[in-house]
């Protein structure tokens, strides 16, 4: 790497009481990076992308973000998570705002900008994603597809450096799963830093620099989308792989 | 026939049928039973009619909030217990609220003794009859209170002892008035800096502690007029003179009883509904609120606070309205409710039990409807749209 | 590329801080400054409570005496009162010869309870239902008497611990059948009856239960033929049954809509009538989704047996204080302390023990489906 990593993981382990959930977790990510990170359920993959932004903290080890270590006693989270966009598998819009104050509500109150401005640059992320007929609607009366889209306009508008995705796709109905992917897709070729956990392996080919397969609580494999999906080295990953291919 | 049969195999017809039937028998049953009920209470010599309300009543009430004597008619004496019911049901249920709001943050702490303790308070308070409690106050707690002559002293401004807690009144002189408007100006202003501070934040962005600003003003400016006026509000202060307390007003043991018996019995079940109404509001929220960057603070205030009151209004209104009802048993300790005037005091004395049972139904029904308008009202305006 | 690959790791243990006992200490009673010293404030309390407790309940009380005067000092508990009158507040004001006769249907109650608490095999399902059959009949012969040689006891004579029992049993199961009836009512689509339906059940719930029997209590002799004839208790019963069963119309009401509504639909595409789908289908689901709301309700009831004091019952507490005024044991308000602590001890055990048990069954039936 020629400049510092935007995202460094070292020697990370964390435990959910006696369960050892992450095993000495080494990664680093460049900014601009696009990540995928596929693997059977249960294998730590959302639990660490959310030790990134502190929704869960970790026993052992060392996580640095964008120049600040995140640890114990840190003052300045809410800061830090501005800095780190989320987007979570079930939405979690906020269901008594319209679509247009789910928007404004953050960058009102957190970063302190006046109601006018924030719903400018609401508006102009509503247009990116493609959804601004509804932006007068309560989350309640869009689709699946359409809600995601939103939440993911959400967290684009506190302007964040590095955006993570939980398996944004898999609670949706399949017809609505191409809407959300290709606004992905067109984040990513903005440069945006992307942690996506996903199994839309289409997706992974189409952005990712790199694939991380996990397993276990460990990373198993790390290498390019198509080589990895095209060739996996590991037996696990060629478990996983015919598994998933399988489903098809 | 066979027209017969289809016919009444029609679903319309049938049900059409049932329900007519079902209003015949009511009407049947009502003149059956007025019929009966005219005849035995012809026979038993009862009165009828409503001209007894206008009679004098004859016995004391205290306390009274509006003028009273034994002189007054029977409607100035329901008016005045019902006045005391609600008076009574009122301060319960801000106490309560209260209460119940600081319970259901202890079972929500993170430390596990205050989390046990909240438990073991709902456990305890919930389980435990209500007139039970009430009699524990009245009868054991507040009569192991001291004689007057050695009453517990606030300060020397308040005595607290067996007859009651006897507090000061305050009394208005010369320069009071002045203190008053201090009051009002104050008040006039604070509320025009919130508004100020929120269209300021709108605009540009910029919180501003106006909540801590306005507080102070409503506090210190009528201090300082006061203060410079010479103090024209005086305390009217309870002195015990050779038997007696002089000055000042008392809250009687009757009435405290019941206000401690409802707050802590009513509060055990205020906490257990907000407690649940915040944790019914989905995990999510709280970790997507986080993600964007929201303080502990504004998560509760901005997402949390307004989808838990979706969870918690309607079952603590009926909360408040079972409060209300159980204020009936303030007639066993002795306290003056609406109750007690129309079972206890006027029933005994004039005998018509028919129309004073109608009015009483028709004065608690009253309030039920009254508090579940209010409800239905709050309901419809927070309702959030749906597909 | 080259695939960059990592050796497998097994799982390590957690390290000390963050599991076992000093783990959990830190995050229960330590994680900040403040939490630290609400802990310290309240080992504190709890500590000079127990303390408090331990002396007047046990270490400072007097457990026999006859009268007040057996309870001079205030420090302890005044057990005394209760050792002397307990088979009053047990019995009420039931002949003492013929307790045998309430120690039977004590007897044969413990026994239905145990039916219920526990699993026998194959026969539980035959115990339960027997003892539910039994139960009820044997208690009225045995209490009331009247028949089978048995001298005839009225109801009036009842009290205490008895008393609440038996308004509370007689409420409990007469107002669940009407109670589902109602509630089949209000729900139905025919419109008249729904509305008649809705409008009994909120004025049940409207006004206060002290209200509704007093009223039953004075206006029965009016509004029925023979009313002065009913005892005084029994329209006491009649008015616990009546306005209960617009709480139980409701928990069954919250019941019936927690079914979705393909059920319904389901039925009615076989074929099944009204009727038919009601028994068979949706009221088995429906009173299974309403036992917890219903033992809540049962709790509320026993609690609420307390308010027939007020129109000169003797029931548990009726009972209770009667005694605390008489000649012999009127005195001191500790005295009243200790009854009262003792009556809600008594209070407590049956409503907590309710409260457990709906926990139990709500458990057992969600593990079902």
């Amino acid at each position: 790497m020629s400049e510092k990593p935007v995202i460094l993981f070292d020697k990370v382990n964390k435990w959910f009481g006696d369960f050892h959930v992450l095993r000495d977790i080494d990664l680093k990510v460049a900014k601009g990076e696009r990540i995928v990170i596929c693997g059977p359920s249960g294998s730590g993959k959302s639990t660490m992308i959310r030790c990134i932004n502190r929704l869960e903290e970790h026993q052992q080890g060392t996580i640095v973000v964008d120049g600040v270590e995140l640890t114990d006693d840190l003052k300045h989270i809410d800061h830090i998570r501005s800095e780190v966009g989320m987007v979570f598998q079930s939405f979690n819009l906020f269901p008594h705002m319209t679509v247009l104050n789910n928007l404004v509500i953050g960058q009102h109150l957190v970063r302190r900008l006046p109601k006018m401005e924030a719903e400018e640059i609401a508006m102009t992320y509503l247009e990116r994603v493609k959804i601004t007929d509804q932006a007068g609607k309560y989350p309640g009366q869009l689709s699946g597809g359409q809600q995601q889209r939103v939440a993911i306009a959400r967290s684009l508008c506190m302007n964040p450096k590095i955006m993570l995705f939980d398996e944004v796709t898999s609670a949706l109905d399949p017809e609505m799963v191409k809407e959300v992917l290709d606004v992905m897709i067109d984040l990513a070729r903005e440069g945006m830093t992307m942690l996506v956990v996903t199994h839309e392996m289409g997706f992974a080919r189409t952005v990712a620099d790199r694939v991380i397969f996990m397993d276990e609580g460990q990373i198993i494999e790390e290498n390019t989308p198509d080589a990895f999906f095209d060739n996996p080295a590991s037996e696990r990953a060629q478990i996983f792989i015919g598994q998933v291919l399988h489903h098809l | 026939m066979e027209n017969l049969l289809s016919f009444w195999r029609k679903g319309s017809v049938r049900s059409l049928t049932y329900q007519w039937g079902l209003v015949v028998v009511i009407i049947c049953g009502m003149f059956w039973v007025y019929d009966i009920a005219t005849t035995n209470m012809a026979r038993l010599g009862l009165k009828t009619g409503f001209d007894f309300l206008t009679d004098e009543a004859g016995f004391p009430i205290s306390p009274a909030l509006i003028d009273y004597s034994p002189r007054s008619t029977y409607i100035e004496a329901m008016i005045v217990t019902l006045l005391n019911t609600i008076f009574l049901s009122l301060i319960a249920i801000i106490l309560a609220t209260i209460l119940g709001f600081f319970i259901a943050m202890f079972k929500l702490s993170p430390n596990l003794l205050l989390r046990k303790f909240g438990n073991g308070y709902v456990e305890v308070f919930r389980n435990i009859p209500l007139l039970l409690q009430l009699f524990f106050w009245y009868f054991a707690a507040l009569k192991m209170l001291p004689m007057k002559r050695s009453s517990i002293s606030f300060f020397d401004v308040a005595f607290l002892n067996i007859e009651g807690f006897f507090i000061p009144l305050p009394v208005l002189e010369g320069g009071a008035e002045f203190v008053a408007w201090a009051l009002l100006i104050a008040t006039l202003i604070s509320a025009i800096i919130w508004a100020w501070a929120k269209h300021r934040q709108k605009n540009t962005g910029q919180p501003f502690p106006s909540l801590i600003l306005g507080a102070g003003l409503i506090i210190l400016l009528p201090l300082l007029v006061a203060w410079a006026l010479d103090f024209p509000v005086t305390w009217e202060v309870p002195k015990f003179g050779r038997f007696n307390f002089k000055g000042g007003t008392a809250l009687e043991p009757e009435f405290t009883a019941m206000v401690f018996g409802l707050t802590l019995y009513n509060a055990a079940f205020v906490g257990e509904i907000i407690r649940a109404g915040i944790q019914s509001v989905d995990k999510g929220q709280k970790e997507a609120a986080g993600s964007i960057g929201f303080t502990n603070m504004q998560t509760y205030s901005q997402v949390i606070v307004p989808q838990a009151m979706r969870f918690i209004i309607p079952p603590v209104t009926n909360q408040y309205l079972s409060l209300a009802k159980s204020t009936a048993l303030a007639g066993a300790i002795g306290y003056a409710d609406f109750f007690w005037a129309m079972d206890g005091a006027i029933a005994p004395q004039t005998g018509q039990v028919m129309e004073l049972q109608a009015i009483t139904l028709a004065g608690y029904l009253g309030i039920s409807l009254f508090i579940a308008m209010l409800m239905a009202i709050y309901n419809h305006m927070t309702r959030i749209p749906e597909r | 590329m080259e695939p960059i690959l990592a050796p497998f790791k097994m799982p390590q243990p957690a390290p000390y801080q963050s599991k076992g006992l000093l783990g959990w200490l830190r995050a229960n009673f330590f994680s900040s400054w403040f939490n630290s010293l609400i802990t310290l404030l309240l080992v504190y309390i709890i500590f000079n409570l127990a303390n408090f407790l331990i002396h007047w309940a046990f270490i400072n009380a007097v457990w026999f005496g006859d009268s007040a005067k057996s309870c001079p000092n205030s420090n302890g508990a005044c057990w005394a009162f209760v050792t002397d009158r307990w088979h009053l507040f047990v019995y009420g004001l039931y002949p003492n010869e013929l307790y045998w006769r309430v120690n039977i249907v004590y007897v044969l109650a413990a026994l239905t309870i145990i039916s219920f608490l526990y699993s026998y095999g194959r026969w539980t399902k035959y115990f339960r239902i027997t003892m539910v059959i039994i139960f009820p009949i044997t208690a009225y012969i045995f209490l009331v008497g009247d028949t089978f040689d048995l001298k005839y006891v009225a109801p009036e004579e009842f009290g205490g611990l008895l008393l609440t029992l038996v308004i509370a049993s007689i409420a409990i199961l007469g107002s669940i059948p009407l109670g589902l009836i109602l509630a089949l009512g209000r729900t139905s689509e025919l419109k008249v009856i729904s509305k008649v339906c809705t409008y009994f059940i909120e004025f049940w719930r409207g006004v206060p239960h002290i209200v509704i029997i007093v009223m039953f209590v004075a206006l029965l002799p009016i509004f029925i033929p023979d009313g002065a004839g009913i005892d005084v208790v029994v329209r006491a019963f009649i008015a616990f049954a009546a306005f209960n069963s617009a709480y139980m119309a409701e928990v069954f009401r919250g019941g019936l809509q927690s079914i979705p509504i393909g059920q319904f639909e389901a039925s009615r595409a076989i074929g099944m009538s009204y009727w038919k789908m009601m028994g068979y289908i949706i009221l088995p689901q429906a009173i299974r989704n309403s036992i917890p709301a219903l033992m809540n309700t049962c709790i509320m009831i026993f609690k609420e047996t307390t308010i027939v004091m007020l129109i000169g019952f003797s029931d548990l507490l009726g009972i209770i204080q009667l005694s605390l005024e008489s000649s012999d044991w009127v005195g001191p308000p500790h005295i009243f302390s200790s009854a009262y602590v003792f009556a809600a001890l008594i209070y407590f055990s049956f409503t907590f023990g309710m409260s457990k048990y709906s926990l139990r069954l709500e458990n057992r039936s969600n593990v079902d489906y």
